[in-house]
């Protein structure tokens, strides 16, 4: 899909989307979305029918948006307290989420809203809950039914609705006067927030989630100018409102830490006033080591920042900053316009809030790797620094005792694998974006291929960093997928992941192995190291790199290798 | 208190929400000779669902009164009053006085 591409969305519902529909289209944030609307009513016909016209465009993502009386007679009767059985509501749940099964094997992704109910339904009233034929009661189980049964297709994604109305408020959110009208079953502000999800969910999908916070000090991480007033006079924590705010804003951030997403900090400030004061202050959340960096100096912060992103490797596309100075935040989006600086609240009291809605971090999976990401940061840091003076690369490369774990793909290590298909950029080969369910037919297939690589070392263990598909067809073994995190670039783990494959290629009959280069603005570094470190030779016309020789492709000496 | 001069200010701030329901190419002018529906009319059938919810929202939350538009909407499209921007300020301002005490 070219760049300027306009992502293609159906949407399949039982009410009148097509404000819906224009708000998704006319939304400025990422992705530029054409959306088409089926006729609604006709939910399950055409969920069954792939020939009707709305699916001959051939919509990359499907959003079905229904209720729940619509779905299933049985929760109808519910709603006029006639008497049925939960489980045949259940039945016809389940036959509705055998459908989308099926229609999500046709897209990307599949989005399905929860059920909801208007608020002014109080259906049994005090009982609701607690009687099994209560409104509110069947609602939560039918949700968990839905949720139950689709969970497990990787590719349905299941949203939720009831939050939108929330933020839509009882007013906004269900107006009778537009069902009535127009079949229209939400107000347009339940439709706004439901089209901000949906395009945060097909970015963390193609890999564009943001993972590191770049946070100032002064009152953005606590109350106060430290340098002014001393870390004793800090609005941080006690009975006061305000350094409650901050108390909490910092365990706010250390739960992302812990979903993976990396904290640093860029202030201006007399560094070791401020370290010590984050190391010192007895109210202080986040510790030095939650930090993966940090510039605490006078200089201009978006010099800071690039800085920054340069030493952990890090793109400008995957960072966030908060400031409590709108200067400073205007100076910011002007000189680095990827950064995101979301507009930040005067009012300390406000911050958690405003931190837990930001969608940016969204994520189609948590792997073991993000929950450990700010661990593998350090380690790397450690590692830089064990490199010491006088040291050649390769002494450098040897004391590291490096060992690398070739594995195929399993449905353990298909998460991960997804994962870290989508969101490197700089070296990798092809710039494939699959979804698991796609990645999954495509290893299948007799003639292709797929490794995973996995490094350790005496620092740790960097985790499932590497990537490497085959593709063969007669003699030819086509390199696919050639993919390393930039975390881990330099240490000859690229020359190991080519000895493997390599020999690979030789067991399974290759004659001769090609990789194929794509060149994108990002993957620069990839075609330095097939030019210059590969040992392939390169046809400059075709953009192919040819390794004719499958007699031997050394293993660099500084790595072990092995193949679970 | 309600007068025409506010009324077609929300108007205004209505349609400008309504735009963001409506493909670029048919999105309204922002201007008090908008013509909104009938036989020059800018607006579709859904369009004008859109505005009046959209309207009686806004005064809702200006004047805190309801005012039902929408009720007798079939009764609107044909006497006119959402020719343009005046005539329905003049329909809206007319309605809030009489439901003034």
């Amino acid at each position: 899909m070219s760049r300027n591409a306009k992502t293609k969305i159906l949407i399949i519902s039982d009410f009148n989307a097509d404000n819906f529909s224009e708000y998704l289209k006319n939304d400025e944030e990422s992705p530029a979305v054409i959306s088409n609307t089926s006729l609604f009513g006709q939910t399950m016909q055409t969920l069954a029918d792939f020939s009707m016209p709305c699916w001959l465009d051939s919509p990359e993502f499907l959003i079905v948006w229904t209720q729940l009386h619509q779905i299933s007679s049985s929760f109808n009767h519910f709603l006029i307290y006639e008497k049925s059985s939960i489980d045949s509501c259940f039945n016809e749940i389940d036959a509705f989420c055998n459908k989308l099964a099926e229609a999500a094997q046709r897209v990307t992704a599949l989005f399905v809203p929860t059920w909801t109910v208007p608020a002014h339904n109080r259906g049994l009233g005090v009982i609701d809950l607690k009687n099994d034929h209560g409104i509110g009661n069947i609602l939560m189980r039918a949700n968990l039914r839905l949720i139950d049964n689709l969970k497990s297709t990787t590719n349905i994604y299941i949203l939720n609705a009831q939050r939108w109305m929330e933020l839509a408020g009882a007013r906004n959110a269900n107006n009778p006067k537009l069902w009535y009208m127009g079949k229209i079953a939400f107000g347009n502000e339940v439709f706004r927030e439901a089209g901000r999800d949906i395009k945060s969910a097909i970015r963390a999908i193609r890999g564009q989630a943001r993972k590191l916070i770049i946070l100032d000090l002064d009152n953005t991480i606590w109350g106060g100018i430290i340098g002014e007033t001393g870390k004793e006079n800090l609005r941080l924590g006690g009975h006061d409102p305000v350094g409650e705010s901050f108390v909490d804003f910092q365990k706010a951030l250390k739960a992302l830490k812990t979903r993976g997403i990396l904290l640093a900090i860029v202030s201006k400030n007399d560094e070791n006033i401020a370290i010590d004061a984050i190391s010192s202050h007895p109210e202080m959340i986040l510790q030095l080591n939650d930090f993966v960096g940090w510039r605490i100096n006078w200089k201009d912060k978006a010099e800071n920042i690039l800085e920054l992103a340069s030493e952990l490797n890090i793109g400008l596309q995957s960072i966030v900053f908060i400031d409590d100075s709108p200067n400073e935040r205007s100076r910011v989006r002007e000189a680095i316009s990827e950064v995101e600086v979301p507009d930040w609240p005067e009012d300390s009291l406000l911050y958690t809030k405003t931190l837990l809605s930001m969608r940016c971090f969204d994520s189609f999976a948590i792997t073991e790797e993000d929950m450990q990401r700010t661990k593998l940061y350090t380690a790397e840091k450690e590692r830089t620094a064990a490199h010491t003076a006088g040291q050649s690369l390769d002494e450098w490369l040897h004391s590291l005792e490096t060992h690398v774990i070739a594995e195929q793909l399993t449905s353990i290590n298909l998460s991960r694998t997804v994962q870290l298909l989508n969101k490197t950029n700089q070296m990798n080969l092809s710039t494939r974006r699959m979804t698991e369910t796609e990645l999954s037919i495509w290893a299948e297939q007799k003639n292709h291929h797929l490794w995973t690589f996995r490094v350790t070392d005496k620092f740790g263990d960097a985790g499932l960093t590497g990537i490497a598909s085959l593709e063969i067809e007669k003699g030819t073994v086509s390199i696919i997928d050639f993919i390393l995190s930039c975390r881990i670039l330099g240490r000859k783990i690229e020359q190991a992941m080519l000895h493997f494959i390599i020999n690979k290629a030789k067991q399974l009959g290759g004659e001769k192995i090609e990789a194929t280069y794509i060149p994108t603005p990002k993957n620069q570094v990839c075609l330095s190291f097939w030019k210059e470190s590969s040992g392939f030779v390169e046809n400059a016309d075709s953009g192919i790199f040819t390794y004719n020789n499958l007699a031997s492709y050394p293993l660099p000496a500084s790595i072990v290798l092995v193949e679970n | 208190m309600a007068n025409i001069t506010k009324i077609t200010e929300l108007i205004l701030e209505s349609l400008k929400e309504l735009n963001q329901l409506l493909p670029p190419d048919q999105q309204l002018p922002l201007s008090p000779e908008t013509k909104l529906f009938g036989s020059e009319g800018l607006l579709d059938s859904l369009g004008l669902i859109n505005l009046v919810v959209i309207l009686e929202e806004r005064i809702y939350n200006e004047f805190n009164v309801e005012v039902t538009i929408s009720g007798d909407l079939s009764t609107l499209q044909q006497d006119n009053t959402f020719k343009n921007i005046q005539t329905l300020s003049e329909h809206i301002t007319r309605t809030m006085q009489n439901k003034t005490p």
